[in-house]
């Protein structure tokens, strides 16, 4: 494929251009539908999500751009040692259980809008909940940069170059913004039933292709057995723990998302929410694992891509398709519409949950407005604040700053034993937890941005455990110790 | 009580699910089969996301009147 021959032709640009008029649709029907002008109303969609649109709210806001493009980037240079990527994805679900029953209830009974409103219920301690509630908007914020940059290579590569990335992002950023403001949570929810189905259909159809192409399951492996035979060699000892490692930092990390935390709070009852767990834990078989075998088969087709040019395997495959089939560029618009539902349904339910907490959590204790639609009014205007840094970040940030801010994962992990072991240790008081959130966030930095400083001298992963782990066994720790300490003050 | 137990099977899932077993191993699937630790990882993982649907109907109830 040449770089400049545009994966999408007339067929394409009609599919995108209908997905960006439906988007709009649903935010006005997401205004239309409002009852009520709150916070709990905008920022949840007055807590009424039900059984399908929770569902894949949940579905499309857990899988971003990076499962569509960079886990197969991913996999077709590790092989079958990525599908650890598997797990890590149903862990997430797991790790639902742990905390989700308990403060679906609370969050009806307290009524809470935000991540950070329970940690204030449960410890009455700002600094806690509002350092946990920091870590989350700079999570999010991280994420928010990160999908909009993919969107704008994602623009790039589908039009052969004729659209900039800083065009890309600032179209679908404009998008994202109209849409969400009109209508809140109810809005990006609806939308996300949009997404979710565009991002299944898409993932599926692409393996269609794939195995078409190369002659089934049985040719497609006998073919890349011979290009690739070390991929039948199974990981070491080392990369088993790494395995492991990433298992659990992804699946508590991911867990603590804000947006997916306020997604709990939204449903409209345990019923539903529970149901749709029940299903997303099953979802990365049909998600995740099949773009992992995608990345993993594009090494058949295309041999010895280097790294950057493998993050496009998906796309080379699409476009090899495109030519060779009259129907081609419609699957090619399928997918492409299925990418671009990706990142958008990520990026703005992260903006959704940024706007909240600064609002709920920084804007309304510093200020005397209490009225809930001057908040929300704030709320929409910060969004429009935070989409406007967020979109000059993505457009000015230098490449080599990707490695430092791609940390959000471990960082979030650090917040789990606030909210899990708060909810379940009754008697656990607030110093403890604070205490181990400082420890296990300061190891965490202090090993990876030691690792981006010195690399030489301070390894981010030592003996092949995520920084982010260090940090929560020291985080877990201290929270005993502290709490052991406190208990024996009292009871001395 | 069986929020504890899940945690621990959690727990042993996530590292059952790692290919430990086959670390210093060859190789031995002819060329058009997948490799056996690679059936082995998915089967783990097909368990573990029948255990967590199962205990999300078992654990919430009692979880969240507890």
């Amino acid at each position: 494929m040449n770089a400049n021959d545009p994966l999408l032709g007339a067929p394409g640009w009609s599919v995108i251009g209908i997905y960006l008029i439906v988007l709009l649709g649903l935010g006005f029907w997401g205004r239309y539908a409002r009852r009520e002008d709150t916070l709990s109303d905008f920022f949840l969609g007055g807590r009424k999500l039900g059984m399908g649109v929770l569902l894949l709210t949940l579905y499309a806001s857990q899988y971003s751009g990076n499962t569509l493009v960079g886990y197969t980037g991913t996999a077709y240079r590790s092989g079958f040692a990525f599908l650890m990527a598997v797990p890590f994805m149903m862990g997430v679900i797991g790790v639902y259980l742990l905390y989700a029953p308990k403060l679906q209830l609370l969050s009806k009974q307290y009524q809470f809008i935000t991540p950070a409103d329970y940690l204030q219920q449960r410890y009455q301690h700002h600094g806690l909940s509002r350092l946990v509630a920091l870590s989350g908007v700079v999570a999010l914020a991280n994420f928010l940069i990160t999908n909009l940059k993919a969107i704008g290579e994602i623009a790039t590569q589908a039009t052969g170059g004729a659209v900039t990335p800083s065009a890309g992002i600032l179209l679908f950023a404009a998008g994202i913004l109209i849409y969400e403001m009109l209508g809140g949570l109810r809005s990006v929810a609806w939308s996300d039933v949009l997404q979710g189905i565009l991002l299944l259909t898409g993932c599926l159809t692409v393996l269609g292709v794939t195995l078409a192409g190369l002659g089934g399951i049985s040719s497609a492996l006998e073919r890349l057995h011979a290009v690739r035979p070390d991929f039948w060699t199974a990981p070491d000892l080392e990369g088993s723990v790494q395995w492991v490692s990433t298992i659990v930092i992804v699946a508590f990390g991911a867990a603590m998302y804000p947006h997916a935390i306020q997604r709990i709070y939204a449903a409209k009852n345990a019923q539903v929410l529970r149901r749709s767990l029940q299903i997303m834990v099953f979802m990365p078989l049909v998600t995740t694992l099949v773009m992992v075998v995608i990345g993993i088969l594009g090494n058949v087709t295309y041999p010895g891509l280097d790294r950057a040019a493998s993050e496009g395997v998906v796309l080379l495959i699409l476009h090899d398709f495109a030519q060779a089939h009259t129907w081609g560029h419609w699957i090619a618009a399928l997918f492409v519409a299925a990418v671009l539902a990706a990142i958008m349904s990520s990026a703005d339910s992260a903006l959704l949950s940024i706007a909240s907490s600064v609002t709920k959590d920084f804007v309304r204790p510093l200020t005397q407005w209490r009225k809930e639609a001057h908040l929300t009014f704030v709320g929409k205007g910060i969004s429009i604040g935070v989409m406007a840094l967020c979109v000059m970040l993505a457009i000015t940030l230098p490449q080599n700053i990707w490695q430092l801010i791609q940390i959000k994962t471990e960082l979030l992990a650090q917040t789990a034993p606030a909210f899990i072991c708060g909810l379940h240790w009754k008697r656990l008081p607030a110093t403890a937890v604070f205490a181990g959130f400082l420890v296990g966030t300061g190891i965490t930095l202090f090993l990876l941005l030691g690792n981006f400083i010195f690399p030489e001298s301070i390894q981010a992963r030592p003996l092949n455990l995520h920084a982010g782990l260090w940090g929560l066994g020291c985080n877990l720790l201290t929270i005993a110790i502290s709490a052991l300490r406190s208990t024996r003050i009292q009871n001395p | 009580m069986k929020l504890g137990r899940y945690f621990l099977l959690t727990c042993l899932f996530w590292i059952l699910s790692a290919p430990w077993w086959f670390a210093a191993k060859e190789p031995q699937q002819a060329e058009g089969d997948l490799p056996f630790w690679v059936v082995y990882c998915l089967g783990v993982a097909v368990a573990y996301a029948v255990f967590v649907a199962t205990s999300l109907r078992r654990v919430w109830r009692e979880d969240a009147d507890s």
